[in-house]
């Protein structure tokens, strides 16, 4: 065999071997089938709310006909990303209007079992953001509403949506680093997370995440997300969890923490350790998983993977797009290898082609409008909603909280 | 008084934001804010992000319509006037292959294609100004009174007046020579050269030559993306300027001097030209 010939078995033979692993739909542009559409209202028009309703605008025979906040600026402001929605105050109003079969509910933690449940009894399809609750009460009930609807349930839990993160499970599962030997996660950005207002009762509202009596924290707004990404890597969910917690960066008068860590014990002594502050922004936001012939690095929009030394070489490897950390090199993870690799593309697909939160809701509208399976349902929800609760309550107590699995049962 | 700096990356620059107030840290969640909505044109607009919105009407907008939501719309809905008031100097399709323009961009209701192949968008002109007034607005309903934001030095935001002053003084070019002062307004500054020098970075619509006409054009709007499209058109326009709505002043400078005292101010149609 020349080496040219060499060159085209090894790449056909490693596309072909990657192929399996491959999202055929990635980088399409979404469209219902003809015939099916989808109406959707929004509960709740925050930052997250507004990306929420650029992803729904990009999925052909989606519209969205409602809006709801109680807060009138967000609300007009969400108006005109969705120009053609009517816009409510409450989500009582939103579903006494009956003019969508969806909703999407992206109201602050706290204030997600009320609209959630009511959209759930009235019929509807609900997207409910994550955590689900900021309790295990409020969770459970949420759970249990789903679980009893006529309408799909999914919870906000994107990693389980990600082309990216999907890739990388499977090389995972597959054995591409071998035993899983420990993880780690953390969230790094520099934020006061405060929102202004010159209105104190509107800005006591809006600042919910530092109010100590609702706020999770960053363990449950960020851990709950990322370490559930951990969870359904491994499928295995923690015994018991450590934490603390300190106001390092944000000296002024709060009490939730805005610097954290937590470990957290799996079975078979797994240990995860979680990390996140307010206060530095360095290597942002990202999970790794640690084998004993590999690791994976995983940051939302982009994900690689990192061979020891000793590990066996995959014949695709010597076409991969890599790119360097310091002194290690990871492989790019890219969801749509196989074809853009047969395009000499390779290197554009970098990265995903849209944000991360537009495969989630993506997936709750082909749910919805289609009835395919749900991507993260209301146990998959429940389960990573209660580490996050619990996750909050061992960084706040600085104790360590040893968990019950009946929790996970909801 | 508190002052709060605080900086962000976004465009390929750095965004600052100075606010004066009573409340450090009342000004502090203000300015995150304003940097938190440039943040999101940057990741929504930029052309070199592979999941910007941009990014995803220029890979399928050729072969048949992509939806867009209604804040994306609005900002075509200002290219329109942006393009048709520039007499076609302002064109965000300028990075297409030549030939391309504007009027191959095609819209209806929340939807958006192009008429060919090749065609794309790049707001590049533009996106700035338009992130700049989209934080004037969340600084405003926040009730945030003295503000200086800017991208890139390029693109200034003024709200307001620093404390005893009439305005916000800008320098325009190098230090001690000349200056504008800004209050409740905008500046553009596009110099064919930009920042670094070397190859030129404004290009003229339908060729996709630099733009080498003058060496710098200030232009003073109350609206930051009109005052970003502006100074690009001037650039490319030069002494072709016809007078133009919207524009406080401009300055086009073709000499080696700034001397902005003999500048061309108010309701004077058309823009001054130094010798």
């Amino acid at each position: 065999m020349s080496a040219t010939d060499r060159r085209s078995f090894l790449k056909t033979a490693a596309l072909g071997a990657a192929a399996t692993w491959i999202q055929p739909e990635l980088g399409a542009l979404y469209a219902l089938p003809s015939g099916k559409a989808l109406r959707v209202g929004l509960v709740g028009c925050g930052r997250q709310g507004r990306a929420i309703l650029a992803e729904l605008a990009k999925i052909e025979g989606v519209s969205v006909t409602a809006i709801c906040d109680t807060d009138e600026r967000r609300l007009s402001s969400s108006a005109r990303r969705a120009p053609e929605a009517k816009a409510y105050a409450t989500h009582a109003e939103l579903l006494e209007a009956n003019d969508v079969d969806a909703v999407v509910v992206a109201t602050p933690t706290h204030l997600h079992v009320a609209p959630t449940v009511d959209a759930l009894k009235a019929g509807k399809h609900v997207y409910c953001e994550a955590p689900l609750a900021h309790t295990i009460e409020d969770a459970k009930t949420i759970a249990t509403a789903a679980r009893g609807a006529t309408g799909v349930f999914q919870a906000g839990f994107l990693g389980r949506s990600n082309p990216v993160y999907k890739l990388a499970r499977s090389f995972v599962r597959a054995g591409a680093i071998r035993d899983v030997i420990a993880m780690r996660a953390q969230f790094r950005k520099k934020t006061s997370w405060m929102t202004p207002s010159s209105d104190p009762a509107r800005e006591k509202a809006l600042n919910w995440k530092t109010d100590p009596t609702i706020s999770l924290g960053l363990a449950g707004e960020f851990g709950a997300q990322q370490l559930d990404v951990l969870q359904w890597f491994t499928g295995r969910y923690p015994e018991a969890i450590s934490g603390s917690g300190a106001v390092n960066a944000w000296a002024d008068g709060r009490e939730v923490a805005d610097t954290i860590s937590c470990t957290l014990e799996y079975p078979e002594g797994l240990r995860t350790t979680y990390e996140a502050t307010l206060g530095n922004s360095l290597g942002g936001t990202h999970e790794e998983i640690f084998g004993t012939m590999g690791a994976v690095r995983l940051a939302w929009t982009h994900g690689w993977m990192f061979k020891e030394a000793d590990s066996a070489t995959q014949g695709w490897e010597v076409y991969a797009n890599r790119q360097s950390f310091h002194n290690d090199e990871g492989i790019t993870l890219i969801a749509d290898a196989t074809k853009l690799a047969a395009q000499g593309k390779l290197k554009e697909g970098v990265g995903l082609p849209e944000p991360p939160i537009y495969y989630g809701i993506w997936d709750f509208v082909k749910s919805a409008a289609e009835g395919a399976d749900v991507a993260t349902g209301a146990t998959e929800g429940l389960r990573a909603t209660v580490v996050g609760i619990l996750a909050a309550q061992a960084v706040s107590t600085g104790e360590r909280v040893e968990i019950d699995p009946k929790l996970f049962e909801g | 008084m508190e002052t709060v700096r605080l900086a962000a990356q976004a465009m390929g620059t750095r965004f600052e934001a100075v606010l004066v107030g009573d409340d450090a840290g009342f000004l502090r969640a203000a300015a995150e804010e304003a940097l938190e909505l440039i943040e999101d044109e940057h990741a929504r607009l930029s052309r070199f992000e592979r999941d910007s919105v941009v990014s995803r009407v220029n890979r399928h907008a050729s072969s048949g319509w992509v939806g867009v939501d209604g804040d994306f719309d609005s900002l075509l809905s200002l290219c329109d006037e942006l393009v048709c008031a520039t007499g076609g100097a302002f064109d965000p399709t300028v990075t297409s292959e030549a030939g391309a323009c504007w009027k191959e961009v095609q819209r209806d209701s929340g939807r958006v294609r192009f008429l060919r192949e090749g065609v794309c968008l790049d707001f590049g002109a533009v996106a700035k100004g338009w992130a700049l007034d989209l934080a004037r607005e969340a600084l405003l309903e926040a009730g945030v009174e003295m503000a200086l934001l800017h991208g890139g030095t390029s693109s200034v935001l003024a709200l307001g007046a620093p404390p005893g002053e009439e305005g916000w003084r800008i320098a325009l070019g190098s230090e001690g020579g000349a200056s504008c002062l800004l209050k409740g307004a905008s500046l553009g500054v596009s110099a064919p050269d930009g920042e670094a020098g070397g190859v030129g970075h404004v290009l003229v619509p339908g060729t996709g030559a630099a733009a080498n006409e003058v060496s710098l054009a200030a232009v003073v709007c109350e609206s930051a993306a009109w005052a970003d499209a502006w100074s690009t058109a001037l650039v490319v326009l030069g002494e072709e300027l016809e007078p133009c709505n919207g524009m406080e002043t401009a300055f086009l400078l073709s000499g080696e001097a700034l001397d902005c005292s003999v500048g061309w101010r108010g309701d004077q149609a058309g823009a001054f030209r130094l010798p």
